[in-house]
């Protein structure tokens, strides 16, 4: 997938913010955790959430597998949950960076791997 | 006539490799009902097992059709035990094919409607790296 094509979905990210979601905590002084859900109207379904106690702004960013961010957003929610919606391509890697300007910076990385088959369903029928 | 489009296999071939499962022919049988059978795809071409109890040993036609009646192929034998396979090279390009059968002898007719669909399945495996 090209960068540009990265940046025109980057733009296109279903993006839901919620305070009160909470998820379990993984890494970071700061309680991070990125978890793949799963495929869902052919996109790949994260879940982002951190937990921010000081309220300091914080940055998330997502790259491609060039390096080049596909997302990036400045916070100061305390508590965010966010899902991100991409589309995936026939070999990827996408990485998830959370940084909150202080410490070292969250990364969380997958390797993304889409093998295509197809199926053919063939039926014989005698019409005299 | 498209007739690069089908070749006759010989009967003996090996398709014992063939990904997909056969598919047996639907309709009354009596001893000269044709049958018609997919036997399963391989490298996008889709194999068909054609046989035909001709008794009589008279002259019969086998004629193969696209969905508009756009002739494929068409062969005539005297088989009496015919079993011949057939590969279609590139079937996403036909939606519907037609074999009919026309026996010489007793002027009957068989058709067989073959449809045919195919789907995109994708497996999609994500790994977090540590």
């Amino acid at each position: 997938m090209t960068s540009l094509s990265k940046l025109l979905f980057g733009a296109s990210f279903l993006l839901i913010v919620s305070t009160a979601h909470a998820q379990s905590t993984e890494s970071g002084a700061n309680d991070a955790a990125v978890k793949y859900l799963g495929v869902q109207d052919d996109l790949l379904v994260f879940d982002v959430s951190y937990t921010n106690p000081t309220g300091g702004k914080f940055q998330i960013v997502v790259k491609d597998q060039d390096g080049a961010a596909i997302y990036q957003n400045l916070f100061a929610e305390k508590t965010i949950y966010k899902q991100f919606r991409l589309p995936k391509s026939e070999k990827d890697r996408v990485v998830f960076v959370i940084r909150d300007f202080r410490d070292a910076d969250i990364v969380k990385a997958f390797d993304i791997n889409v093998n295509s088959r197809i199926i053919h369903e063939v039926a014989v029928r005698k019409v005299n | 006539m498209k007739s690069i489009v089908l070749s006759l296999l010989f009967a003996g071939v090996s398709l014992v490799s063939l990904a997909n499962g056969p598919h047996g022919p639907v309709g009354d049988k009596n001893e000269s009902t044709a049958e018609i059978k997919y036997i399963g795809a391989n490298d996008g071409e889709f194999f068909f097992n054609v046989l035909y109890n001709n008794a009589a040993g008279t002259r019969f036609s086998l004629a193969i059709q696209d969905e508009y009646g756009n002739q494929l192929y068409q062969g005539v034998y005297s088989d009496k035990k015919f079993d011949k396979k057939f590969k279609l090279a590139d079937p996403e390009s036909y939606g519907k094919l037609v074999f009919v059968i026309r026996n010489f002898g007793d002027n009957s007719i068989q058709r067989f409607e073959v449809n045919s669909d195919s789907r995109l399945i994708e497996d999609v495996q994500v790994k977090e790296v540590h």
